[in-house]
């Protein structure tokens, strides 16, 4: 497993960088900059050759609105000047140095760390990558090897409702011919979405050969997607392809206009929520699959959602009547009901879980658990769990947070816009 | 002799068992004879005394204990010493409810005549023990105990020890249980239904901010005779209350739906225990060892019966699963 953390200029460029940390080209992390201008250094990528090495770019030349930086790679030597409001892009490297306010002076410099590609083993296959906007990326995980877990993202936008997002989808296959939405075992219905914009977005990657997790800051909210498979409590043979999309917002009931901005990355409806506690309202009759921010392809190849309903009243109904075969999706219970995810399903505005006696944070599992319900009967089961998220209380941590558990560390973001002891998760990184 | 299972006479004769079945396994026997018409049975190991009183036929005993007559079942404290001197009841650093003076203890119910199954296990390793009971039909009761909680960080303490009730309300009926089945109340929830029994029916020696060098329970109640100076919960409890419980990552929904079809398998959910701190909200303190909640009540696998999960083999009951030591 691997992990990068970087600033991308844009839903776009966010989307690009995931691309080619998940290729397994090495990764620029953000830059930092010392000196008096304040301009920026802006679409930062790698390419196929570019090799873990730190860059150098500095103002060699001042002019007004505009300057000359030397760019030097302390492997890859010095290479062509750059010059400030024209893209540049060298064997190793792209970026497009913005004019500011403040004109660069002469010795003003940025500095980009390049880290180390992805391990070979959890490398993913690019198998279609369209630039745009709107861009397309379809990409294929190996798994344990043998396996081929395909997974997309395109973006969208809209200028008037200000919104700049992405939309999430999984597949069974790739055919090159075939649009985006047609391909192989595609979402066929509504898909999942992740609100962003089209400013800088800091962002945490976590890629394994079994999915990509991605963590991205929109202004002061926190956004996630989840594509690949889960770690299912079955066998490879029993349970070959879980594949799990998983977006920070979906709707319930009818989606808004194309031109709402209810599809902005600072709306706060109910649905706006990280796929470990995807919601939608308590006190409805059923969950349209649909409706979900998080999709699950079950063992027969249906595309089922996924929710954790925040609800005071389903434990009383979970238990103490109904079916046991089917607890706690019974016509006993009206409150809780169809395919969760756990803990957050079972979390109520009253939760006064802390950390542990010696202050360490204890992290829990994000189990996704099956019903019986009618009409989409899959069995009462606990299917599996996301792969390196965890839910966690927030009493004693914060947003960015790093928190270590066996040494790994584990980066704290709140739910979206909600910050309360109840909204907190962790993601291991690496 | 990790695990044991058999059939017993009564209970004096599962008593003798299970006293057999503990010095097998390394526990120390400080006391075992007759007391009234059914046995009390003393042990140790690792600093830990637990006394128990083995009621066959009995007047309910006085504290801890259920009352009313006719009563069939174990009653089980933790001490921190043993005396021959004293009685089962009396020995030093019995817990006692906030209140300073009601003593708290567990109990196992059982009922008059032949025990058609008794399941023991052992685990030198951990110091820990359980002993499973088929009460009746398919109500499986238990009683547990041991050195060392599975425990989450550090803290200070460790021995344990549960019962299917409170010793204080091990006769009562229960109307209804989990997922709708009439049998007893498990992972370890609270005293009872209506809150109306004193007591808890785990116990756990550990220290929480100020309260050092006690056994805390498990309880809702609110009575200073019934609840310990910190309170304990249970991820499983309020399994029989209709309010939310938000002391704990409540497992209820995963026990629920704790097996796979997928597998035909169970899905052991582990049991997490959680501690009042001063500020009110609840840490959590660990797992209760080697027990997990499951699902199989709609079938596959007879109660009792052996399923392997894994590397682990577990024996299953209608709620609940102990895990063999390997």
């Amino acid at each position: 497993m691997g992990f990068a953390k970087g600033e991308a200029s844009g839903y776009v460029h966010l989307l690009d960088r995931l691309r080619q940390f998940a290729r397994g080209w090495a990764h620029p992390n953000k830059p930092t900059f010392a000196g008096v201008g304040t301009g920026q250094l802006t679409q930062v990528s790698a390419t196929a050759a570019t090799v873990a090495e730190t860059w150098t770019l500095t103002c060699t030349a001042a002019a007004v609105n505009g300057g000359t930086f030397s760019v030097l790679g302390s492997v890859s030597g010095a290479q062509a000047n750059a010059t400030v409001g024209v893209a540049y892009a060298n064997a190793y490297l792209s970026f497009l140095l913005t004019d500011g306010a403040t004109d660069f002076q002469v010795g003003d410099a940025f500095t980009a760390v390049v880290q180390a590609p992805l391990a070979a083993a959890d490398r993913w296959v690019e198998d279609r990558w369209v630039a745009g906007p709107p861009a397309e990326l379809i990409m294929h995980g190996p798994g344990a090897g043998a396996d081929a877990i395909y997974v997309g993202v395109t973006t969208y936008f809209d200028a008037g409702a200000d919104y700049y997002n992405w939309k999430l989808q999984g597949f069974t296959g790739y055919q090159p011919a075939m649009a985006f939405g047609a391909q192989p075992g595609a979402i066929l219905d509504r898909t999942p979405h992740v609100p962003l914009w089209q400013n800088a977005i800091p962002y945490w990657f976590m890629v394994s050969a079994r999915r990509l997790l991605v963590v991205a800051k929109v202004s002061t909210v926190y956004e996630a997607c989840y594509l690949g498979f889960l770690q299912p409590y079955a066998t490879p043979n029993q349970y070959p392809y879980p594949l799990l999309i998983g977006g920070s917002l979906a709707f319930l009931g009818a989606e808004p206009a194309a031109t709402s901005t209810a599809w902005r990355w600072s709306a706060t409806p109910i649905e706006h929520r990280l796929p470990f506690e995807p919601g939608t309202q308590s006190n409805i009759t059923s969950l349209e699959d649909q409706m979900c921010a998080v999709r699950l392809r079950n063992p027969a190849g249906a595309w089922r959602g996924f929710a954790s309903l925040v609800s005071s009243a389903y434990i009383a109904g979970t238990l103490t009547g109904g079916n046991p075969a089917n607890a706690p999706p019974t016509a006993a219970n009206t409150t809780l009901r169809g395919n969760l995810i756990w803990p957050g399903c079972s979390k109520t505005t009253g939760f006064n879980v802390r950390q542990a006696m010696d202050g360490s944070p204890i992290l829990q599992p994000i189990v996704l658990c099956s019903s019986d319900e009618a009409p989409n009967p899959d069995g009462v089961s606990l299917i599996g769990e996301l792969e390196g998220c965890y839910a966690l209380s927030g009493a004693g941590v914060a947003t960015e947070d790093i928190v270590q558990i066996g040494g790994v560390d584990h980066l704290v973001v709140p739910n979206v816009f909600r910050t309360t002891r109840y909204d907190f998760f962790a993601v291991r990184l690496g | 002799m990790p695990y044991a299972t058999g059939t017993a006479a009564d209970v004096n004769d599962l008593a003798t068992k299970f006293k057999d079945f503990l010095l097998a396994n390394g526990w120390t026997v400080n006391r075992f004879d007759t007391q009234g018409s059914g046995k009390r049975l003393e042990v140790t190991r690792g600093g830990v005394y637990v006394s128990t009183r083995w009621l066959q036929n009995e007047s309910g005993t006085s504290s801890p204990g259920p009352g009313g007559s006719n009563v069939y079942g174990v009653l089980a404290v933790p001490a921190t010493g043993y005396s021959g001197a004293a009685d089962w009841n009396t020995q030093a650093g019995i817990p006692l409810a906030q209140n300073a003076i009601t003593k708290l203890g567990v109990g196992m119910p059982l009922e008059a005549g032949a025990i058609s199954a008794y399941h023991f296990f052992a685990d030198a390793t951990t110091d820990r023990v359980w002993c499973v009971v088929r009460k009746t039909g398919n109500v499986y009761v238990y009683l547990g105990f041991g050195v060392t909680f599975t425990k989450y960080g550090t803290w200070t303490g460790g021995a344990w020890l549960v019962g299917t009730r409170s010793a204080g309300g091990m006769t009562q009926t229960f109307g209804y249980g989990q997922m709708g089945l009439s049998i007893e109340t498990f992972p370890p929830g609270y005293g009872g239904v209506g809150n109306s029994w004193a007591g808890s029916p785990l116990l756990v020696r550990i220290d929480v901010d100020t309260v050092v060098g006690k056994y805390l329970g498990v309880s809702q109640s609110t009575s200073t005779s019934e609840r310990t100076d910190r309170r304990l919960d249970s991820s499983l409890a309020g399994s029989n209350y209709g309010a939310a419980l938000d002391n704990g990552w409540s497992a209820i929904a995963l026990q629920a739906r704790g097996r796979s079809t997928l597998n035909t398998g169970i899905a052991p959910v582990p049991v997490e225990i959680s501690a009042e701190r001063t500020d009110g909200l609840y840490s959590p303190i660990g797992r209760l060892p080697d027990v997990y909640a499951i699902n199989i009540s709609d079938g596959g696998f007879p109660y009792g019966s052996e399923v392997t999960v894994g590397t682990d083999t577990y024996v299953v009951f209608p709620t609940f699963a102990l895990r063999k030591a390997a």
